[in-house]
């Protein structure tokens, strides 16, 4: 059977909105689909699939192109997303599988359009492991969500910073991602999606199926950082995404005294029950027991020689 | 000047004699210091009788890093056995946070509490600290307190600071040969420290180093150098002590008490959720000799202040008054219970910048005749947008006319305040800084340390200072004031104050001129600016269009190269082809020709054996060998 690919067409997307429920055991739907790769301040969305002889969609592979950078230089960044194989198409590892024709077919697609993108994906152990053997996947971060009680801050220090919540609409009139961005991406020493308006945006402010809370981060009455969470249909606070002005060593403390501000100003919404919020930047032992999403980069072209590899936070993914 | 000193003035040798002597307090800021640093001399005195106790600061629970309270154990046991072996007491630990010992009057007051418990009064006493110029901060931190807790003790004692980072300078010297054995089975049980460093091997260099000049018989020594406390009280520590003041005071570094006088930060609290921050402001100050009294003047019982670090030294004063406090009167019972030489007063929900107290103290170190210090304050709205700055220079007369000085901007003497009984107007609902800062300030100066190096937030108070609508609006109370002022004042003053504003007026107007010549300077450089950028833009656009144009003409060129190629090489192959089917055509041929010739071959041995088959031919042959003519 000779495969190839091709790109995905509009009136194919309820057909991959099908193949997504097959693979990842829910639903996604034709509106969600059009937010995650056709709207936003994207460079580019790219789906290529793979059809049977008889039409039917063998395989899908995504990628979201977004401006990123990483120190002080931009560098295109694309997520690469929803890869899926129809099961009855699964078994085959050769050249000539539809797995690894897709995943050929995206390096060369983002070598072509992006020369020098720098590609990354979220995965499960198994098919990193697979995805590693390929040569296709390098880990960077492998992102474990840890528990923070919140309430009381975890030392004197936590105190000098506060947050406060945000509606969307007012830090977007007031220009809080451009100002904080402009001042922190010097800084910022990892390869980054740019945090700006249109993205904060597109990501948050739009999204058509979540809520997210803003939260601005201040210290010494100065705005030096966002945080932005969700309640997950769990009930759990979870922290989504945040950007701080402290870079480098001081970076790590920054980021546990921001989300310490915001557990406080969450538990002051229910005084009544102890709450603890969930990130991927604390480290507890229980969340080191826990299987990690890996956070990868794809190759696409030569890996990337980089001084620091990336930290990911959930709204890297469209997931959360 | 002379270019050279015998050694015994240069370095004199006066050895510490084991007689007169009492008791022995070491203090140690870890575990393993009163040991490395003196165990020798501890052990010796034992020997003597003497009562030899150790207080060990710290736990040295931060020796790996995070604080581990098992690690911590495990040195206090270590320190325990190498007591025993000296024969010492064992130690007194103190627990202080290890790596984060400050100078201040809670570790002044622990030292001065362990000298009460462990020496006594009328005899004769050696006290033993970590030296002023040993490398690691805690160790200084102990030997300025403990310096300063021997100032205040006033029973006869003898100081000596010891060595165990860094070698110093000496004048004391103590022969422990006949000890160090025990001393190196003391250092031994350090166990947990000795993976870390070599410690023991350290130490021994010492004792021989220190052995140096001391006699043949002698293999090991410790050194040490002797205070002179009563120059130090009288002359302070640059007459004192060896070269170490030079240097620290290089750094702005503390020699003694002096240079750490005590700060009060006086704070009125509303009991607001805000405090906490401002509090931590406060322990975050790089100053470290700070004492916080928080004044409670709300008309109910004040939270409990459970998140203020350890290290902040505070008292919550509660006069349980059913009515609250007014801001004066709550400012006035704070400066009652201030106990530092120096005060500022911090509302709240104010901040100040870590390093706001260390300059206002080193500024009034550099100008002892001025009644305070003040920097610049950012105001800020509650949603962090920056207001306005205070920052402008000192000036008695401004100050006649405005208050210039946000309360928590000024650094202030308290023996001014104490001396002339100055005291907040317990009439004025707002601005009673502003009265304040005018009594303070009629006979001294005010030092301006230029730089905003506090906050003060509007919007979070409650006193209606800033409400136009409210009747404690500033504008009406400062309009009182002034008149107050003005009916106090003679006239000459008055209009010297007037002349003094419009010569003010003047010099401002000069700067804005100046500043709007400057802007339009600086508005033509940026043109020029944006011109040349333009220029260069256009360069490189010129540059990256003949780029590309070069790029297109070898593009083509090698489109070209590669088709006469592929060209020349189908022509080639078809020459190949030709010349191919031309020698299959030959090849072919001369097949068919060895066909032919192989088939005539094969006719003509046909003939020939049929030839040689044929009777008369038989006949023939045979005639032919008689007559011999084969």
């Amino acid at each position: 059977m000779s495969l190839h690919c091709e790109n995905l067409l509009d009136v194919d997307i309820p057909q991959a909105c099908d193949l997504f429920a097959k693979v990842f055991g829910h639903s996604t739907l034709p509106a969600h689909w059009a937010w995650k790769y056709q709207q936003g301040p994207r460079l580019a969305g790219l789906n290529l699939i793979i059809r049977s002889p008889e039409g039917q969609l063998l395989g899908h592979a995504g990628a979201s192109v977004f401006a990123g950078q990483s120190q002080g230089r931009s560098l295109p960044m694309a997520q690469l997303s929803d890869v899926m194989v129809d099961p009855a198409a699964r078994g085959i590892l050769d050249s000539q599988g539809v797995y690894a024709q897709l995943m050929r077919g995206m390096q060369q697609t983002l070598q072509t359009q992006f020369p020098g993108v720098f590609a990354y994906g979220f995965v499960g152990i198994r098919p990193f492991r697979l995805g590693a053997r390929m040569g296709l996947y390098k880990s960077q971060h492998a992102c474990r969500a840890g528990l923070m009680p919140i309430g009381q801050p975890r030392g004197w220090r936590d105190w000098l910073c506060t947050a406060q919540a945000m509606d969307w609409q007012e830090a977007f009139e007031r220009k809080v991602f451009e100002r904080l961005w402009c001042q922190a991406s010097p800084r910022l020493d990892r390869p980054q999606l740019v945090r700006s308006s249109n993205y904060m945006r597109w990501r948050y402010a739009q999204h058509p199926q979540h809520n997210y809370q803003l939260w601005v981060i201040r210290s010494m009455a100065r705005t030096n950082g966002w945080l932005v969470t969700r309640c997950m249909p769990s009930g759990q606070q979870t922290v989504i995404d945040q950007l701080s002005l402290q870079a480098g060593a001081g970076a790590q403390a920054g980021t546990l005294t921001a989300i310490s501000a915001v557990g406080r100003a969450l538990q002051c919404r229910q005084p009544e029950s102890p709450l603890k919020l969930n990130s991927w930047s604390i480290e507890t032992p229980e969340s080191q027991q826990l299987e990690p999403v890996i956070g990868v980069e794809f190759r696409v072209g030569e890996w990337h020689t980089l001084p620091h590899n990336p930290v990911f936070v959930p709204g890297d993914t469209d997931v959360f | 000047m002379r270019d050279r000193e015998t050694e015994l003035h240069y370095y004199p040798k006066a050895m510490l004699s084991l007689q007169g002597i009492s008791h022995v307090l070491c203090i140690a800021p870890h575990p393993d210091d009163e040991v490395l640093g003196c165990g020798g001399a501890l052990a010796l005195f034992a020997r003597q009788g003497v009562q030899v106790q150790s207080v060990i600061v710290t736990s040295g629970d931060k020796a790996l890093g995070a604080a581990s309270a098992e690690h911590a154990a495990e040195r206090e046991q270590e320190s325990r056995r190498a007591a025993q072996i000296l024969g010492s007491e064992p130690p007194q630990f103190l627990l202080f946070e290890d790596r984060a010992l400050r100078y201040s009057s809670a570790l002044v007051d622990a030292l001065g509490q362990a000298m009460q418990s462990h020496l006594v009064p009328n005899l004769p006493a050696l006290l033993l600290l970590p030296s002023l110029s040993e490398p690691h901060p805690d160790h200084q931190a102990v030997a300025l307190a403990g310096l300063t807790a021997a100032q205040n003790w006033l029973g006869p004692l003898r100081v000596l600071y010891y060595e165990v980072g860094a070698p110093l300078h000496p004048n004391t010297y103590l022969d422990i040969s006949t000890v160090a054995g025990t001393k190196w089975q003391a250092v031994a049980q350090f166990g947990s420290q000795l993976t870390l460093e070599s410690y023991e091997t350290h130490a021994k260099a010492f004792a021989s180093l220190r052995s140096f000049g001391l006699g043949s018989g002698c293999v090991a020594a410790e050194a040490f150098f002797e205070v002179d406390l009563k120059k130090v009280k009288l002359s302070g520590p640059l007459a004192a002590l060896p070269q170490w003041p030079w240097v620290r005071s290089r750094l702005e570094l503390a020699n003694a008490s002096q240079d750490l006088p005590l700060v009060s930060v006086l704070v009125r609290s509303m009991d607001r959720s805000s405090l906490a921050e401002t509090l931590a402001s406060v322990a975050q100050q790089t100053y470290s000799n700070i004492e916080v009294v928080v004044v409670n003047a709300t008309a109910r019982v004040h939270s409990p202040l459970s998140y203020v670090p350890a290290h902040l030294q505070l008292r919550l004063i509660d006069p349980h008054n059913p009515l609250g406090l007014d801001r004066p009167v709550a400012a006035n019972l704070a400066l009652e219970e201030a106990q530092g030489s120096l005060a500022l007063f911090l509302d709240d929900d104010d901040l100040i910048a870590p390093e706001h107290l260390q300059r206002l103290v080193q500024a009034l170190h550099e100008q002892p005749r001025a009644t305070g210090a003040y920097s610049g304050v950012q105001v800020v709205r509650e949603d962090g947008e920056v207001l306005r700055e205070y920052d402008s220079p000192w000036s008695r007369q401004r100050l006649a006319c405005i208050n210039f000085l946000p309360i928590h901007a000024v650094l202030f003497r308290m023996d001014a305040v104490r001396e002339r009984h100055i005291r907040f107007d317990t009439s004025l609902p707002v601005l009673e800084d502003w009265d304040f800062w005018r009594q303070l300030c009629s006979d001294r100066e005010l030092v301006h340390c230029p730089g905003v190096t506090a906050v003060y937030r509007q919007g979070l108070g409650q006193s209606g200072l800033s409400d136009p609508a409210n009747e404690n609006h500033w504008k009406a109370w400062h309009l009182q004031l002034l008149q107050r002022y003005q009916s106090q004042v003679p006239l000459k003053d008055t209009v010297e104050l007037l002349a003094w504003h419009a010569v003010e007026l003047d010099n401002l107007g000069d700067q804005l001129s100046q500043l709007r010549w400057t802007q339009k300077a600086l508005q033509q450089q940026l043109a020029q600016s944006h011109q040349a950028r333009e220029l260069l833009q256009q360069e490189l656009e010129n540059f990256s269009h003949q780029i590309r144009q070069v790029l297109d003409d070898k593009e083509a060129q090698l489109h070209r190269f590669a088709q006469e190629s592929q060209q020349a090489l189908d022509d080639k192959e078809a020459q190949l082809q030709r010349f191919a089917q031309k020698n299959q055509q030959a090849l072919d041929e001369k097949e068919a020709q060895i066909q032919r010739a192989d088939l005539q071959r094969q006719k003509l041995q046909e003939m020939l054996a049929a030839m040689q088959a044929w009777r008369r031919w038989r006949w023939i042959e045979a005639i032919r060998r008689i007559l011999g003519r084969k």
